[in-house]
């Protein structure tokens, strides 16, 4: 399987990570929170947003709480896959590939788990929420993941995955 | 919701809290929690001078800030989805964060009339275990005040503004330790801003 | 039979006292009379020399009377299983007065004396001391888990004072 970039986004509609591979087989040759991305970022977000809202619109309220609405998970288009997860508190994990695999979620949830919540959200030093000012919210936001324990463990986490 | 789906799901957090803690949770000599806090507060005091306003609202502040970050902490244990109404929220947080966290089910009590408030009754807090607190602070110190910033900055993540304080509390001498929680607003979520 | 009883700290301040007055016996040796009532800390403080001896004791010395059997030195003997070793039992005595004594891990000093009754050669209850003793320390436990208590400050606690009497009250006569 092929992962051709991974993106994090917060409640404040701010892309707070991103991470491109070019070559696929060499996990390092890929930018990291690169300035080009940015306008990439924003329509990704835009996409992913758009499409929840119409799924929230047509899908019926659930019969109790824990049959958990109907999310969008994965979004194909003819050359790439987007699979998607979120978190109560916002935040947004995309992760996009190609049509080797049906559902990320796993791999998703694994990231979230044992490497975001354990480097930055249990992590006293780095702040909890990337935004400064109400400038920076809805979208307009700068501020980016630079904790290199969390890029080196998500490297060495989705290296062998990238055949 | 019916009662007898509302009993189902309340076993269900039930066995989902118990569950988390007895498999997924590292576990800690809790006489070490207990001391580790009380050298806090007693430092607290001293540094504030016994100013017991400031002290209250130091350890909600470092309540709040552990709130906002033991909220994804406790989401990617349980996993658990945004919930769709406040009852649900105060099952969640009796019988699951609480239970993983600190082994503890507090007892739901006195909902408001407009079902937006309810109180945690604490049956035996961890925090105050062997305390026993000077006169001076029997009167305005709230010692387990920690408590109410975890909830009130965990709560925020997920979108819901509340108000969370003490009663009462059985080392100030009352008959039980209660904490209230008041829903304000449930927080709109953000939408991108429009550029022309 | 009265006791007087005391906690000593490490630099030898006082940290907890109480004074225990047996109710049973009416005959008027309830109370220590008033003119020795005056002398108790001297006679306590006194004894602490011999305390901290046997603290520091490198090889017991075996004892003769009415002591103890099971004395190996504070904390040195190797048949210490539990707290065994933390009472030292009666080490003092000043004219009729029996002096005895209990040390804990962290050098606290637990002394007390033992007030007459008639018989001057009633033995003190060996065993009701020791666990009276081992009870009280326990309790000095609890005080110490308190975090708004320091160590060495004098123990004001109501609630501490009010179960150290009722321990004399099950223990000591």
């Amino acid at each position: 399987m092929t992962i051709y970039s991974f993106w994090i986004f917060d409640k404040h509609c701010n892309c707070i990570f991103d991470k491109e591979w070019t070559i696929p087989s060499q996990p390092r040759s890929g930018t990291t929170n690169s300035k080009q991305n940015e306008n990439v970022a924003k329509l990704l977000y835009g996409l992913i947003f758009s499409l929840r809202s119409i799924t929230d619109k047509i899908s019926s309220d659930p019969v109790d709480f824990l049959s958990q609405k109907n999310r969008i998970r994965s979004i194909t288009t003819g050359k790439c896959r987007v699979h998607l997860f979120e978190t109560a508190t916002g935040f947004w994990f995309a992760l996009m590939t190609d049509f080797k695999q049906d559902d990320y979620y796993d791999i998703l949830n694994h990231i979230y788990k044992n490497i975001f919540v354990r480097f930055i959200s249990l992590n006293y030093i780095s702040p909890s929420d990337f935004v400064e000012n109400e400038d920076e919210k809805g979208g307009q936001g700068i501020r980016k993941i630079n904790n290199k324990n969390f890029i080196n463990n998500l490297e060495l986490f989705l290296s062998p995955l990238i055949s | 919701m019916s009662s007898s789906a509302g009993q189902q799901q309340i076993k269900t957090l039930k066995v989902l809290g118990e569950d988390v803690w007895k498999n997924k949770v590292e576990k800690i000599n809790s006489e070490l929690f207990t001391l580790t806090y009380g050298t806090i507060v007693s430092q607290l005091c001293q540094d504030y001078d016994r100013d017991f306003e400031k002290i209250n609202d130091e350890l909600y502040k470092m309540g709040y800030n552990i709130g906002v970050r033991i909220i994804e902490d406790f989401l990617a244990r349980t996993a658990l989805p945004r919930c769709t109404d406040f009852n649900t929220t105060s099952e969640v947080i009796s019988k699951v964060a609480f239970k993983v966290f600190l082994n503890l089910t507090p007892t739901i009590a006195n909902w408001s009339q407009s079902n937006d408030a309810f109180s945690l009754i604490i049956s035996d807090n961890p925090l105050s275990d062997f305390v026993e607190l000077p006169i001076d602070a029997m009167k305005s110190l709230w010692y387990s005040n920690v408590y109410c910033g975890v909830l009130k900055g965990a709560l925020e993540m997920v979108q819901l503004d509340c108000d969370v304080s003490f009663v009462s509390d059985i080392l100030r001498g009352d008959n039980q330790t209660e904490l209230r929680i008041k829903l304000n607003k449930v927080l709109k979520d953000e939408i991108p801003v429009i550029e022309d | 039979m009265p006791q007087y009883f005391a906690i000593i700290g490490k630099t030898d301040n006082p940290v907890y006292e109480a004074q225990f007055i047996s109710t049973q016996k009416k005959d008027g040796t309830q109370e220590f009379p008033s003119d020795l009532k005056e002398l108790n800390p001297f006679i306590l403080h006194a004894s602490l020399d011999i305390v901290e001896d046997l603290q520091w004791q490198m090889s017991p010395i075996s004892s003769e009377g009415n002591v103890s059997v099971s004395r190996g030195g504070f904390l040195r003997s190797k048949n210490a299983s539990t707290a065994d070793n933390c009472y030292l039992g009666k080490i003092d005595h000043f004219y009729g007065l029996a002096i005895t004594a209990y040390i804990t891990y962290s050098g606290m000093k637990f002394v007390m004396i033992h007030g007459t009754s008639t018989n001057t050669n009633e033995a003190i209850d060996d065993n009701n001391c020791r666990i009276f003793y081992q009870e009280v320390h326990e309790l000095y436990i609890k005080t110490l888990m308190n975090p708004f208590y320091n160590a060495s400050e004098p123990i004001t606690s109501p609630i501490f004072d009010l179960r150290v009497r009722q321990l004399a009250k099950k223990y000591l006569k």
